[in-house]
């Protein structure tokens, strides 16, 4: 979508989770191996102090890849180069990676020790990747992270329960910078968190954008929100990016009918008093998903070849991709 | 009319020295057929109120002043014989994580057929047949070969759907559902709306609707209450509140909500953070952060006032909009 050599490019990831029932209960009912395609070839690539948005609904997948793509989760398949080198997924990466992509979650506590000061939740990477030599030095760079993302120096000799969440967001972006990464995957930073509290990080992590020259993977099923953080959107699907554009045109324009329905009913003031229609059907399980297209069973476009084949990514004139047999056809 | 919630200046503390104010004079009521939105940022004391509604404060919280009433009723002084005897028939409840509610063990049929022989005594038949009716009436598809799916092959919009079902085999009047859509993807939140004030409008049901989404709020409510540590901002008709803030925090909330095609650089945020329960200011809790304050605020409680159909805690409500708008600017 952009020019630019690509910071992280991703190609045909998939992570497969065996989610059989005990071999037991397996042998007792005759009941198969299950598997569970939590994400099923995905391909995107982010340029340098871009922003890439991720939306979709809980269960997508979207944890998964964020996982896989962080080091945190070999995946089932797939490719990745990082600042234009091949990345070994099936291993551990190595230090100089593993320093430059950091991730932040949507629950603070995952990532920060409870028994641990801030000090040591911040300084901890400083000295384990020797940005900082001495203790003097490590807390003197602690400091100044916490000062960058709205904290104050003191706050260093305090424990994580004695911040609110909104803070504890700030102690886990302050922690994740301090290894001086280039690429930053946020998982649902905000969701947990009220709209005044939302505001305040999102405004910090643009600001941090700017200041550290960070590429960000920024994930979250608020529509809104990935409209004001990414320059590119992709819509993910039951394991699979959909449709994938730079934001403008996606919500302008969407042109997958999962965009559609996502950017139709998405909640606001406007719609004050009247409940949008609601889209009957479900979302399917990653464990039986259909076949062909995934969304057809919840699709007023589908037809025979939709519910047979899968249609694969096609790209779009104003850039981006959306997989989609009536898209490629020119039935809608 | 009689209210069919009725909570009276209800206090509820955590014990200590001194002890503190977790919901300090929280008054409001819920009429039957009507949708009350509660809103407020992370700790608030949104969930503790649904909670001392359903009679489940968590030790050590206790009520200490105030009286719940239910359909004319004190239910907060009720033996908690009676009060589970309650809980679950005229009042139930609905969670964030649908996952919790369910039993993974049991297929969705037997918890739905054994909650509702547990509220009124039937045969398996009968039951079986009131069960399928529920599923269909949550929106369930072929809702007969459903019964016998465990809850882990439903996907996060169907169980949520299954917790209201159960929900409701008591045929209850008054529904507290804390977060009941946060975890879903916009199209299926819009579905779980849509059934929750289809259930006010055509049962009369009264539904406590707590949540930190104003998009939420503003599709589902006829009226909302917004809570600021522990004590009630401003109550009133939805499109009053929302479209009209009065007090200064709800102002900022209102403002704070991104948008999608905004396009602004940087989001509108109120200065500061909520105060811990333990650093409460004098006066009025919101006057750290608020642009409108004086020396009164920082002395004196604000009494909620009537203005309009709106009932507001705070002295310079009538401020013109344009003299709060710089709670608009952001203190980034
Ligand atoms: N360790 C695991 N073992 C088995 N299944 C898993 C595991 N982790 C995730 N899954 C499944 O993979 C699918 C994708 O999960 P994932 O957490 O990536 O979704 P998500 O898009 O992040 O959802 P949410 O918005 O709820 O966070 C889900 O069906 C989930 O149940
Ligand atoms: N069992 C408990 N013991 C001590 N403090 C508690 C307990 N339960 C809640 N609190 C405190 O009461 C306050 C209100 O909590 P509550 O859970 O009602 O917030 P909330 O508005 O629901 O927030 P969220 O949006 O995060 O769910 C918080 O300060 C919380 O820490
Ligand atoms: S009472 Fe004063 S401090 Fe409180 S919100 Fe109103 S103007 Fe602000
Ligand atoms: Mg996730
Ligand atoms: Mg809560």
């Amino acid at each position: 979508m952009s020019a630019a050599e690509p910071l992280v490019s991703v190609a045909g990831l998939s992570r497969v989770f065996d989610v059989s029932p005990p071999l037991v209960t397996r042998l007792l009912h005759r009941s198969p191996r299950r598997l569970l395609r939590a994400v099923d070839g995905v391909d995107f690539t982010i340029a340098p102090e871009r922003t890439l948005g991720l939306v979709g609904e809980s269960g997508c997948g979207k944890s998964t890849l964020a996982r896989c793509v962080a080091g945190l989760m070999a995946p089932s398949a797939g490719e990745m180069r990082f600042q234009g080198k091949p990345m070994d997924l099936a291993r551990r990466p190595d230090r100089a990676i593993r320093r430059s992509i950091q991730m932040v979650f949507q629950d603070p506590y995952a990532s920060l020790n409870p028994r641990w000061r801030v000090e040591t939740s911040v300084g901890d990477p400083l000295l384990a990747f020797g940005i900082a030599r001495t203790r003097a030095q490590m807390r003197e760079q602690v400091a100044a992270l916490l000062t960058d993302v709205g904290l104050a120096p003191d706050d260093a000799a305090k424990y994580p329960h004695e911040f609110s969440g909104g803070q504890r967001q700030r102690i886990a972006i302050a922690r994740a910078l301090a290894s001086r990464p280039a690429f930053l995957i946020c998982d649902e930073p905000t969701s947990a968190l009220g709209v005044s509290v939302q505001a305040a990080l999102l405004n910090l992590m643009r600001r941090l954008q700017g200041e550290y020259g960070l590429t960000y993977l920024f994930i979250s099923h608020n529509l809104a929100v990935v409209d004001h953080m990414a320059d590119d959107v992709g819509v993910m699907y039951l394991g699979r990016i959909v449709e994938k554009q730079p934001k403008r045109h996606l919500f302008d324009a969407p042109r997958h009918p999962y965009t559609k329905l996502l950017v139709q009913t998405v909640p606001s003031l406007e719609t004050l008093g009247r409940a949008s229609a609601p889209l009957a059907g479900e979302v399917p399980s990653p464990v039986n998903p259909p076949p062909g297209c995934a969304f057809h069973p919840r699709c007023p476009h589908a037809d025979a070849r939709c519910r047979a084949e899968r249609p694969a990514p096609v790209p779009l004139p104003g850039g981006g991709s959306v997989a989609c047999h009536a898209v490629a056809e020119g039935r809608i | 009319m009689t209210a069919l919630l009725d909570i009276r200046a209800l206090r509820v503390e955590l014990p200590g020295s001194p002890p503190l104010a977790v919901l300090d004079d929280v008054t409001l009521s819920v009429n039957p057929g009507e949708i009350l939105g509660v809103v407020g940022e992370s700790g608030a004391g949104k969930s503790v109120t649904g909670a001392a509604v359903l009679g489940l404060l968590t030790s050590p919280l206790r009520q200490v002043a105030g009286e719940i009433r239910f359909d004319g009723t004190r239910i907060d002084i009720l033996p908690e014989a009676r009060m589970r005897r309650l809980r679950g028939s005229e009042i139930a409840m609905v969670f964030q994580d649908p996952l919790t509610a369910l039993n993974p063990v049991f297929t969705v049929g037997q918890q739905l057929i054994q909650t509702i022989r547990e509220h009124s005594p039937m045969g398996r038949t009968a039951a079986h047949a009131r069960a399928v009716a529920l599923l269909r009436e949550v929106g369930i598809s072929d809702p007969e070969a459903r019964l016998d799916a465990y809850p882990h092959e439903f996907s996060g919009g169907m169980r949520q759907r299954v917790v209201i079902a159960l929900a409701l085999a008591g045929e209850p009047r008054l529904i507290i559902a804390d977060e009941p859509t946060t975890a879903l993807d916009v199209s299926i939140q819009a579905q779980i709306i849509a059934l929750l004030v289809g259930l006010a409008r055509s049962r009369g049901v009264g539904v406590l609707l707590i949540t930190h989404d104003m998009g939420v709020i503003a599709e589902a409510a006829d009226r909302v209450a917004v809570l600021y540590a522990g004590r009630v901002a401003e109550i009133g008709p939805v499109a009053e509140v929302l479209l009209h803030p009065r007090h200064p925090y709800t102002r900022g909330l209102v403002g704070a909500i991104p948008r999608i095609g905004a396009g602004l650089e940087v989001l509108p945020q109120i200065p500061g953070a909520m105060p811990r329960l333990d650093a409460l200011p004098e006066g009025c809790a919101f006057n750290p952060r608020c642009p409108l304050a004086d020396a009164r605020c920082r002395a004196e409680r604000p009494v909620p006032r009537l203005l309009g159909a709106v009932q507001v805690a705070c002295f310079h409500a009538e401020a013109r909009q344009t003299d709060a708008a710089q709670i608009e600017r952001p203190d980034a």
